[in-house]
């Protein structure tokens, strides 16, 4: 992959795709075992950081065009879990590390009123006590690896982890509302992961293989094969549940108004992008070619954005404005994803960061004036006492309707002239939809802007607001106004990401060894151990440490290798890749074949080279093992 | 004998997703199980009865003899602890549900929260940290 760099660089390059699974993993085990709430925050706050750093560099890495690649335990591509960053993965992750440690602040920040002696502790104390900062940090865990997961079923696993941190999240507190709709939270989602987990055994009954890359192989090869459009039917089924499409999505405007509001503002403006982010994924990289889903996705698009601006101009209070209008910004963003031209993908990027972004701040703003002034937005003259927050809120408005100057106006803009490109008669239909939900949207932002700010102002005394609180408010929405002022270099960023997703032949290589090149390592300078020994090391490695990247399956795979198998690689030199398995099966199972997950691997293998490799970190060397077989 | 599995799991998931139209709390968790039990066998059919019956690295070793496909087994064990915990925090949260509402009914249980939703707009049901915090008095 690189040359001319030392090996600890080496080392972080490869193991850089790890890092933001595993950093929120160790910080959310962490915040569950300190007992005060300055630690608590603080451990919260320097974890979410580390993560982000660990995304920028990623992003930096990605944004270049290169695709990193890390294979979980040194299993080879097919077989084992690819960890797969492309430009794609970068911009979610560090559209994910900036908002999780926003909400961080925010959520330390609004938990910060003591109880009083005499009085039962505060909901939001109660809280933050039973593990609302740890559940953030599983929840972005979650989420981080369904953006850079390459196989289908960890896909699903990913899914489960931010789903059950969500769980948590919601029905935290057990306010009756909150049990309520988590209930049917819950439920509603076992019923999609159900379908996700059917889904994902067709298509290993179907291909033979759940990595994404060879996948897409196998349905290059198949051509129009209705069972493959019945998976590309059922995966878009699935993923339009979680991003909320129009008749599947109806749980997520009444669900993410029951937790508290930083919470929301969490859920509304990440794990809707999970699901938008999974679409254009496999639309891109497994079903590049299946017209008939696509024009589906188009047509529920529409729908999605007017069942979203209706929504917003019923609603009555700020929450529940503010969840339709993230379900309406869904409907853009699968528009531009269904389109399918190149232009679309860019604009849709592009509109991805803002409607997150836009979505994170104006949750906030609704928290900080349902502060002052309770749940409904119609309670007149705030404008003079609280100008700033007016400022905020207008601008969030006009973003979100997409007036010129905005963010909104140029991603809004970019869809628009992708939908009418084609110059089809559905397609004006949907551009058509898209403007009318614009209008609508302007309106409703507006009747909430006026009915709040504007009117006469009465002698209320100023609610003080937590200085951490409205410094996080102001920072998202500073956010959306840079994504206006650098609107032009973003653009261009996007552009070339949706090149990269364009042509899925720089992801597939990236992560398959080459068809016509078996996967054959060549003797390796960097230490005097042979090959064949750190294989059989990967193999105990995966077994011992599988909870990191939950590879349960691959471990599983890895101990139930047949154990009398005793040819050698030589045999099979016109396969593909995986000739250089067998020396490890060799290896590890005769000497004790009962036992491939033994604590040393010294008694277990005939070689005393062994404890060599030991000596640096496993899961890097084998890590770092694998890109070099091709070479 | 394999010619039954596809129906039996046809058979799991239409009494689940019959369940899960059911109005009874307990009703509903027991088809979402059904549902999962479905899900599972489908993977396990899936991973056994077509031609990519074996497991995916035999032949290239060179091994005899008939072994099973091993992936979608992890994959079922996968989804088994997955359905397991989600059921376990379905069913403290059913508890907890009727322990406030006092009923089983999801009927009424989703339409009681429609109605708190109008009745009271200031003062809301609906768990709002912050103006909990903020209607404290200071």
């Amino acid at each position: 992959m690189i040359f001319g760099i030392s090996l600890p660089a080496l080392l972080l390059y490869v193991a850089l795709p790890v890092l933001p699974v595993i950093v929120p993993l160790l910080c959310g085990s962490l915040l569950l075992l300190i007992p005060g709430r300055a630690g608590r925050m603080g451990v919260a706050v320097v974890g979410s950081s580390l993560t982000l750093l660990a995304s920028l560099l990623i992003a930096w890495a990605t944004f270049s065009g290169e695709v990193l690649v890390s294979q979980v335990a040194g299993w080879p591509a097919p077989y084992g879990i690819s960890l797969v960053a492309d430009g794609l993965s970068g911009l979610m992750l560090l559209l994910s590390g900036l908002i999780t440690l926003l909400g961080v602040v925010y959520l330390g920040s609004s938990f910060q009123h003591a109880p009083r002696p005499g009085r039962s502790p505060t909901l939001g104390w109660a809280r933050e006590a039973f593990g609302a900062q740890a559940l953030l940090q599983f929840l972005q865990m979650g989420v981080n690896m369904s953006f850079l997961t390459g196989d289908l079923f960890n896909l699903f696993v990913a899914f489960e982890v931010m789903l059950i941190a969500s769980y948590g999240l919601l029905l935290l507190g057990g306010e009756v509302a909150q049990l309520r709709e988590g209930f049917r939270y819950v439920v509603m989602n076992l019923v999609a992961s159900s379908v996700f987990v059917i889904t994902a055994g067709f298509a290993y009954g179907l291909f033979g293989t759940l990595n994404l890359a060879d996948i897409a192989n196998r349905v290059a090869e198949a051509g129009s094969d209705p069972r493959v459009s019945l998976i590309a039917a059922l995966l878009a089924l699935v993923f339009g549940f979680k991003a909320a499409l129009f008749p599947i999505g109806f749980w997520l405007p009444s669900a993410y108004p029951a937790p508290p509001i930083v919470l929301g503002a969490v859920f509304s403006a990440l794990l809707t992008k999970v699901g938008v982010y999974a679409l254009i994924r496999i639309l891109t990289l497994l079903f590049p070619g299946d017209v008939g889903v696509r024009q589906v996705l188009l047509a529920l698009a529409a729908l999605t954005m007017l069942f979203g601006a209706f929504g917003m101009l019923n609603a009555r209070r700020w929450r529940h404005a503010f969840a339709f209008a993230t379900v309406a910004s869904v409907g853009y963003l699968v528009m531009g994803t269904a389109i399918g031209s190149q232009a679309g993908l860019a604009a849709t990027l592009y509109y991805l960061p803002h409607s997150a972004l836009l979505m994170f701040a104006l949750f906030l703003l609704a928290g900080l004036a349902e502060r002052i002034a309770g749940m409904s937005y119609r309670v007149p003259g705030h404008l003079a006492l609280y100008p700033w927050i007016g400022a905020g809120v207008l601008v969030g408005v006009l973003a979100l309707a997409g007036l010129p100057p905005t963010s909104g106006f140029v991603g809004k803009f970019g869809l628009l002239q992708a939908v009418l490109e084609p110059r089809t008669l559905p397609l004006n239909v949907v551009a058509g939809a898209a403007v009318l939900t614009s209008l609508l949207l302007l309106y409703g932002g507006l009747e909430l802007w006026r009915g709040f700010f504007w009117g006469a102002a009465d002698s209320r005394a100023p609610v003080s607001l937590p200085p951490l609180m409205r410094f996080t408010t102001g920072a998202s929405v500073v956010l959306i106004v840079l994504l206006s002022v650098f609107a032009d270099p973003l653009y261009r960023l996007t552009g070339t990401i949706a090149a990269q997703l364009h042509d899925p032949a720089s992801y597939i290589d990236a992560v398959l060894p080459p068809p016509d090149l078996p996967l054959q390592r060549p003797p390796d300078s960097l230490r005097d151990a042979p090959a064949v020994d750190d294989r059989g090391d990967t193999a105990d490695d995966n077994l011992d440490d599988d909870d990191t990247a939950a590879d349960d399956p691959d471990a599983t795979d890895g101990g139930l290798e047949p154990p009398d198998i005793t040819s050698p690689d030589t045999e099979s030199p016109d396969t593909e890749s995986p000739d250089t398995e067998s020396p490890e099966v060799d290896d590890t199972e005769s000497p004790a074949p009962t036992s491939p997950d033994a604590e040393s691997p010294a008694p277990t293998s005939l070689d005393t080279e062994d404890t060599d490799v030991d000596d640096t970190d496993p899961n890097d060397t084998a890590d770092e093992a694998l890109p070099q077989g091709p070479q | 004998m394999e010619i039954l599995l596809p129906f039996l799991a046809a058979l799991l998931v239409g009494v689940g997703v019959f369940l899960v139209l059911s109005r009874t709390l307990i009703r509903l968790i027991v088809g979402l199980s059904m549902l999962t039990y479905g899900a599972n066998l489908s993977i396990f059919i899936a991973g056994s009865g077509t031609e990519l019956a074996a497991p995916p690295l035999l032949e290239t070793l060179g091994a005899e003899g008939p072994y099973a496909d091993p992936l979608p087994q992890a994959l079922i064990l996968t989804a088994i602890v997955i359905g397991f915990a989600t059921t376990a925090l379905l069913l403290v949260l059913a508890v907890r549900a009727y322990q406030a509402t006092l009923t089983d009914d999801v009927e009424r249980l989703l339409e009681r929260s429609a109605a708190d939703a109008e009745t009271s707009p200031g003062s809301s049901p609906e768990s709002s940290l912050e103006t909990d915090v903020a209607t404290e008095p200071r």
